[in-house]
């Protein structure tokens, strides 16, 4: 074979074999490339992901509400939102716990309150309970998961899977459950509060109607008795007169007998007691009159129709006008002791104050009345006023055991109340504190001695002086 | 309706009329009102339609009726009287006192007394508005003055106490500063607050009227009621401009409240601020009597007062005096205002009254005031009394001082 052949088919090979490898290396690059570019997408996708992760763990803790999510097995999975602040216990706690220990609702309260269709439900009112099993009113809404292991509780920030249509009457197969409870005791307050005011203004407007109907009588009444009083001093005046002309006649032959009989006549209506009593008792009626009106006035404190106004108050006026008004809720409880200094004016609703002293009145015969049990020995309430260097006390002292120790730092927080279901709505105390708090700028506390009583404080800043 | 059985055919006695929708309660006045009976006839009325009647058969001088009435209401009987009977003077004696109450009887009502009311308080109140309505004469100064229920005031003080009441952090001080500047306004608080108060305590000042009455109830007054009533520009009062007569009355109010002795500096700054509501009066309602008095006195260079007391036998400042009297104004402070443009003893003493701070302090402002010598308004002043200004002049300047520098 000549050379040159030899060489050419040679070359052939070469030539063929180098092609195959730039193919392949062609191949390889491509592969590589199309590698790179997946690895680059997945990167992406990931990235994607991740982001959306976060983005929805975000979201699930800057929900200004509970979130709590809960594996097929009703145990808390994972929490978001608030839940961890309002119910003061950490996901720690939480994790695994029965959610039926979280909220104070019933299964069938939820069966019935649920959508099986979609598997969502609610807005249902119940408890939502804290780590000290102290609760508090939630509106709670629901929804179903879908593919979620019962097994893989996930750790938070872990996000829920699509939710899923069901068909009609299925409520099985659920893989968990998102529950987003919202706290309303700011807005039951309020309710209470609004339905407080209107109550206190429909009382207000029955205090003015009845103040006329009870201030018309007793001006006949008292016009009467001024009109009486008149008429016996002219009448004993007059009968004076008349028993000297008949004791000067009676030893005059003719009138004798007549004038005996008159003098019998006397004896037997007792005219001597008669006028030494008369006046005694119109004096007693007219005491009982004013006292009438003095009550009638007192009410017109509480008749103020709608809103607070401020104005410069006399708190030792306001304090005479309770005391008359609750007179007749106190009186058979306890003995009230009034120990009021002159004091600088300050701005108050008269009428307001007066509800925040009847509060800690009513209070403090309560806890005398619960002490004394069935012993009818009255209490001691002793109400004081005192000038301070920015303002004035009012302090109430009474010897009712004091409030008990595991109560004493709830008695301002709204509901909470230590009598018996239907004797009070939790709400005086409360109330007391927002009226001297938000619309008095005030402050008002308490100190107990154990077994003893307790003594409120009331602290009102004197009027600004203007410049 | 009833009246007493005293009358008698030729009776000079004043007619006083009590109305209530209750008729115990008008036995309950008969007989509890029996000392009234020497001086007055008394009729009594169950119901607006009876007290018609005694209004149409008798020259009424006071009529005293319940507010609240089933059928016609005491406050739409007044409303009538005020047309109808223009010179009898209108009481209220009512069940209920709230604010609603006080703003609707604004216009209508001269006096306000709340039942229960003391035989003691009633029988004043009534003695006072006969006694202040009958001294009116002639008719048609009594018309003028028992039918002003309110005084002008300047035209840009309704928006500016609107302004004041609508802010939410208003002080009574920053109201009470504003309201102590127009005399109308503030003698308008003053009556109410005396009316709310029903017989009790008392009104020292503005700030006090306006602490009674609280805020509320002033806007809404100023609201609902026209409690300002701005000038009309018509208006004249011969010798000043409307500003410059309330400019002086302030000044008035403010020399007389550091000229008064310790405890009468309310009194005398409230006397002083309405020491020219009669010259207000006089040219809100008798406008060209006023002018002719006082060409008169130009005419003959004397006192616009003297001629006023010549000719009609009541000056300016009488006419203050009963306008606030007959609006329930406590008597002492009547009284400042009565004897109010009175010559004050030429002597530097400390005062020794309201009244005397007042009376200095009309003479210092004049001094400086406006008006020019041998005005009617100027009071001319002997040698002795100039010299005794002069002093008077230095205490308020130094009262003034002491204020300031504490």
């Amino acid at each position: 074979m000549p050379m040159s052949e030899t060489n050419t088919v040679e070359n052939d090979e070469v030539t063929r074999l180098r092609r195959k490898l730039e193919r392949a290396r062609t191949e390889n690059k491509a592969l590589e490339e199309m590698i790179e570019e997946k690895t680059r997408s997945l990167y992406l996708a990931q990235e994607s992901l991740r982001q959306s992760s976060d983005d929805l763990a975000n979201v699930l803790f800057s929900i200004q509400s509970a979130v709590v999510i809960t594996s097929a097995s009703g145990r808390i999975a994972t929490i978001g939102g608030t839940t961890a602040e309002l119910t003061g216990r950490s996901t720690m706690d939480l994790h695994g716990l029965p959610v039926s220990e979280l909220f104070s609702f019933d299964d069938a309260e939820i069966d019935e309150a649920t959508d099986h269709e979609f598997g969502t439900g609610g807005p249902l009112e119940c408890e939502m309970i804290k780590a000290d099993g102290r609760s508090f009113p939630v509106l709670l809404a629901w929804s179903d998961l879908t593919s979620r292991s019962d097994a893989d509780a996930g750790s938070p920030g872990s996000v829920p899977v699509e939710r899923r249509k069901r068909g009609p009457g299925s409520s099985a197969g659920a893989a968990g459950r998102v529950y987003m409870a919202t706290d309303v005791s700011e807005r039951r307050r309020l309710e209470v509060e609004l339905r407080h005011a209107q109550r206190m203004e429909a009382i207000g407007q029955l205090a003015a109607g009845v103040a006329h109907e009870i201030n018309t009588p007793v001006q006949f009444v008292g016009d009467s008795i001024d009109f009486l009083g008149d008429v016996v001093d002219d009448l004993v005046k007059l009968v004076t007169e008349h028993r000297t002309l008949r004791s000067e006649m009676a030893d005059d032959p003719v009138h004798a007998a007549r004038c005996a009989q008159l003098m019998e006549l006397e004896d037997d209506l007792d005219f001597e007691f008669l006028v030494q009593e008369v006046p005694k008792a119109l004096t007693r009626t007219r005491g009982g009159i004013e006292r009438i009106t003095t009550i009638v006035g007192a009410m017109r404190q509480f008749s103020h129709t709608s809103g607070s106004s401020l104005m410069p108050t006399d708190v030792n006026e306001v304090i005479d006008n309770t005391l008359v008004v609750t007179a007749g809720q106190t009186k058979y409880v306890a003995e009230i002791t009034k120990d009021l200094q002159p004091v600088p004016q300050v701005m108050a609703d008269p009428g307001d104050l007066g509800q925040v002293l009847i509060n800690l009145l009513v209070n403090a015969c309560d806890a005398i009345d619960a002490k004394r049990g069935d012993d009818d020995r009255l209490g001691a309430i002793t109400i004081a006023t005192r000038t301070v260097d920015d303002g004035l006390h009012i302090i109430i002292t009474d010897d009712g055991g004091g409030i008990p120790e595991d109560a004493q730092d709830h008695v301002f927080e709204p509901f909470f109340t230590t009598k018996d279901v239907g004797e009070g709505t939790g709400q005086g105390l409360s109330l007391c504190h927002n009226i001297v708090c938000k619309t008095h700028d005030g402050t008002i506390g308490f100190e107990v001695e154990p077994g003893v009583g307790t003594t409120f404080t009331v602290w009102l800043p004197s009027i600004e002086e203007d410049a | 309706m009833t009246e007493t059985p005293e009358e008698t055919q030729a009776d000079h006695r004043a007619v006083v009329l009590f109305v209530d929708d209750e008729p115990q309660v008008l036995s309950g006045l008969r007989s509890a009102l029996r000392p009234l009976q020497r001086n007055h006839r008394l009729f009594f009325a169950v119901g607006a339609d009876e007290a018609l009647t005694v209004l149409a058969e008798n020259d009424v001088h006071v009529i005293v009726t319940e507010a609240e009435m089933v059928g016609t209401s005491g406050l739409e009987l007044l409303a009538r009287v005020r047309d109808d009977y223009p010179t009898t003077v209108r009481l209220v004696l009512a069940g209920t006192t709230g604010p609603q109450e006080l703003v609707d009887a604004m216009p209508v009502v001269h006096r306000w007394l709340s039942k229960p009311c003391s035989r003691a308080d009633l029988i004043e109140a009534v003695t006072e508005a006969v006694h202040h309505q009958s001294f009116l004469e002639p008719p048609t100064i009594a018309e003028a003055l028992v039918g002003t229920s309110s005084l002008p005031s300047p035209p840009q003080l309704h928006m500016e106490l609107q302004r004041l009441l609508r802010s939410p952090d208003v002080s009574i001080a920053e109201v009470a500063a504003l309201v102590e500047t127009d005399p109308a306004v503030a003698s308008k608080i003053m009556q109410w607050a005396t009316s709310a108060l029903a017989g009790g305590g008392h009104v020292p000042d503005v700030h006090g009227a306006i602490v009674r009455l609280g805020l509320v109830v002033l806007q809404r007054m100023v609201l609902m009621a026209g409690l300002v009533r701005s000038v009309d520009p018509s208006t004249r009062i011969p010798g000043y401009t409307f500003d410059q007569l309330i400019a002086t009355a302030g000044r008035v109010s403010d020399i007389a409240g550091r000229l008064a002795p310790p405890n009468e500096g309310e009194r005398a700054r409230v006397g002083g601020l309405f020491s020219m509501l009669g010259l207000l009066l006089e040219a809100d309602v008798l406008g060209e009597r006023l002018y002719d008095d006082y060409a008169e006195a130009e005419r003959l260079g004397r006192p616009l007062i003297d001629i006023e007391e010549e000719r009609n036998g009541a000056a300016h400042p009488a006419l203050a005096a009963h306008l606030l009297a007959l609006w329930g104004l406590p008597t002492p402070l009547v009284d400042v205002i009565w004897s109010s443009h009175d010559v004050p003893a030429a002597d530097d003493h400390p005062t020794a009254s309201a009244l005397e701070a007042v009376q200095r302090a009309r003479l210092v402002a004049q001094a400086t005031a406006v008006v020019q010598p041998g005005s009617p308004h100027v009071q001319p002043l002997s040698e002795d009394l100039q010299a005794a200004v002069d002093v008077w002049s230095e205490a308020a300047r130094a009262g003034a001082e002491r204020l300031l520098h504490g």
